[in-house]
């Protein structure tokens, strides 16, 4: 019997839901797929994002609430949401979404609006180990979003740079020096294609540091909305010595997870 | 939270600096103590608290000198010499539970210390200003774990104008008896020194007299350390005995209460508190599902996080390093060695494989599921291993998290990243035990 179950990841700039169908539940020849999705900004109401974005989901399939057999909650709101019936950590179904989008993942970089996680991960996509950025935004969504504001661009003109070409050294990790550092280049007549490669090279050796944390397995897979600025994950490339894969909807493994792991 | 802001306005308006000296406070304190009554299985808690309250009034209005240590310098050396040890780093950790460290920490800044130094140490500097601390006669430190606080109190001791003793520890892979007789003479001497300090009338007739203090606090510590022992043993049961959030705010005993009668008061009650738990089988939390090892301090800022592992977790954390036992019961004929011995052979001094050799006997002893270190930003010393850690608890299979904090400051750290992390590694130990039960 079909079965139908929601996914909420309710992160810090962007949530994401979405609806996953699953034949023969439970047994080996389960193959569940994500059917429908949707992403609404988060702005500063978790609880309603992530209604929108259920309501959304819900009506491109044309199903009511009580259709889905399951909800599973996850991200930074994960707490606050309702109505869900199982609330998980992102880290743990980041690694879940993932091991179902490319099995083949041992290493899970996900990099969200304002958080890195780097999970380890093995053959049936549960964590064995993780460490997250503490406290410092830089290396995030934001602090792309703060970089690209600093060169009077948007994060989807940022996401067409290729790494490719003469990177400017940025120093600093920190948001707010990386900052200053921006404009001083950009001061120095510095072409801004230089500069963006130097902010990917930027983010990449923070995530290469927190990786260094952790023992880094092939298959990498990269997740979250930074993963579609497709610089950064060549960037991370380079940095690690290892090829990078951006499964197809990586933004949306948390919320893969968390309908996955509702059924639980 | 309206007790929580008028203990803070009393403690920065300096009612508290008054009410801490004055002796009528204390008496009707102690008085309170002494006509509490509670559980035979909760002795331990009154006997604390009267130890507490004993030795702060006698820190701040007897006439007993009072001596300012860091916390890994062995109590005895103060009781012996009828002085009071006052271990400032343990005010700090008082003052984050009350709430008072971000005004410590904001006064010790503008004194000129620079926020890269450990905020046990800023608090303490803060509180100093705050006359929340009992002025030193005398400042004896030791490089024991941690060098910083050994550089603020030599510093300290200077700006008071007392004397400053310094016990160096060698940072040696293996333990000579060269070693042992270098530390052993530094304590005897400084002790000598102390003493003639302390007591500059003293006669050659009274050493005597001395000598059998020292002796006696000797046998005060060799009874605390047989009632430790019998505790860590009690806590290996299942379920254990003990909360670890409980434990671990206790951890000031284990440094502060060596060597004197209330403190082997305090842990003999402990012991008889968690042997009757266990004989009538009371479990420290209903329905204990994991165990974790917890390495270093806990953040005194916030109760919330052990709560949570312990109570909606159904994770006990049985065990915390600082409470473990490494030394045999000291031998009160031997003093001077029996404390360099202790000393040089603590588990987090030396090199890291000793430590990591405590934590893997730890997790077999207690049988623990996980381990998490609290990585308290300036305690170098714990942080600065955690990759080694890491990688010794991969290889047997032990999760392991480190969670990156403050003990003393709030602002440095948030609650929710901490719980975020918390859950997702109870994720990992509830997959791991799915997974060995299947």
């Amino acid at each position: 019997m079909l079965k139908l179950h929601a996914g909420i990841d309710a992160g810090s700039v962007a949530t994401k839901a979405v609806i996953i169908e699953e034949d023969f539940p439970g047994t080996p020849e389960s193959r569940p797929r994500i059917l429908t999705k949707a992403l609404v900004p988060t702005g500063a109401d978790p609880v309603g994002a992530a209604e929108k974005a259920l309501s959304q989901v819900l009506s491109q399939c044309g199903l009511r609430r009580e259709q889905l057999a399951s909800i599973g909650g996850t991200g930074y709101g994960r707490i606050r949401l309702s109505g869900v019936d199982r609330v998980i950590t992102e880290i743990t179904c980041h690694a879940y979404g993932v091991h179902w989008l490319f099995p083949a993942a041992r290493t899970v970089i996900d990099v969200g609006g304002q958080d890195i996680k780097v999970i380890r991960t093995n053959e049936l996509g549960q964590v064995e180990d993780f460490v997250m950025n503490d406290k410092c935004a830089a290396g995030t969504g934001r602090f792309l979003e703060v970089m690209a504001n600093a060169l009077g661009m948007d994060l989807e003109q940022l996401a067409r740079v290729d790494l490719d070409g003469k990177a400017a050294p940025i120093s600093s990790t920190c948001t707010v020096f990386a900052e200053s550092e921006v404009i001083s280049l950009v001061a120095s007549g510095t072409p801004t294609l230089e500069i963006i490669r130097g902010l990917f090279n930027s983010v990449a050796e923070r995530i290469q540091g927190m990786a260094a944390r952790l023992i880094i397995e092939p298959e990498v897979a990269m997740t979250g909305g930074v993963s579609a600025i497709r610089g950064i994950p060549q960037a991370i490339e380079r940095h690690l010595g290892l090829q990078v894969h951006v499964p197809e909807l990586a933004q949306f493994a948390g919320a893969f997870g968390a309908a996955l792991l509702s059924r639980k | 939270m309206l007790a929580a802001n008028l203990i803070q306005k009393a403690l920065t308006s300096g009612k508290v600096a008054k009410l801490l000296r004055s002796k009528t406070a204390h008496a009707v304190g102690r008085l309170g103590v002494a006509l509490s009554t509670c559980s035979p299985q909760n002795a331990y808690q009154r006997e604390a608290l009267a130890f507490v309250l004993k030795w702060t009034a006698a820190s701040f209005v007897s006439k007993r000198p009072v001596v300012w240590t860091t916390a890994f310098l062995p109590s005895e050396l103060s009781y012996s010499l009828n002085a009071i040890p006052f271990m400032p780093e343990l005010a700090a950790g008082v003052a984050a539970v009350a709430g008072i460290s971000p005004v410590a920490l904001t006064a010790a800044q503008s004194q000129g210390y620079s926020s890269d130094l450990c905020s046990f140490h800023r608090c303490l500097v803060g509180l100093l200003g705050m006359e929340l601390l009992p002025r030193p006669d005398a400042v004896i430190t030791t490089n024991l774990m941690c060098d910083g606080g050994y550089r603020v109190l030599e510093n300290l001791a200077a700006e008071i104008g007392v004397p400053h003793y310094h016990i160096d520890l060698p940072l040696g892979t293996t333990i000579s008896a060269a070693e042992e007789d270098y530390v052993a003479g530094q304590l005897r001497e400084t002790w000598e020194r102390l003493k003639a300090q302390l007591y500059p009338s003293t006669l050659q007739t009274d050493k005597r007299f001395w000598e059998l203090s020292l002796k006696r606090a000797m046998q005060e510590s060799a009874a605390a350390t047989s009632y430790r022992l019998r505790i860590n043993n009690l806590r290996k049961q299942k379920p254990g005995p003990w909360r670890g959030a409980e434990a671990l705010s206790y951890v000031a005993m284990d440094l502060l209460a060596m060597g004197c009668q209330e403190g082997t008061a305090y842990f003999k009650a402990l012991e008889s508190s968690l042997a009757a738990r266990v004989a009538s089988a009371t479990p420290a939390i209903p329905d204990e599902t994991y165990r974790l090892i917890w390495l270093h301090l806990r953040p005194y800022t916030d109760a919330q996080l052990l709560n949570h592992i312990e109570l909606n977790w159904k994770a006990l954390i049985a065990f915390n390093d600082y409470s473990y036992v490494h030394w045999a019961p000291p031998e009160p004929d031997k003093p001077w060695h029996s404390l360099a011995s202790r000393m040089l052979r603590h588990p987090s001094w030396g090199p890291a494989e000793r430590r990591v050799a405590l934590v893997l006997k730890l997790i077999k002893e207690y049988d623990a599921d996980g381990v998490i270190q609290f990585d308290h930003w300036g305690c170098r010393q714990s942080t600065g291993m955690g990759s080694l850690l890491r990688q010794a608890l991969r290889k047997n299979g032990i999760p392991f998290l480190e969670l990156d904090g403050d003990c003393v400051d709030p602002r440095s750290a948030s609650a929710g990243q901490h719980r975020s992390r918390v859950d997702a590694f109870m994720e990992v130990l509830e997959d791991a035990k799915t997974a060995r039960r299947n």
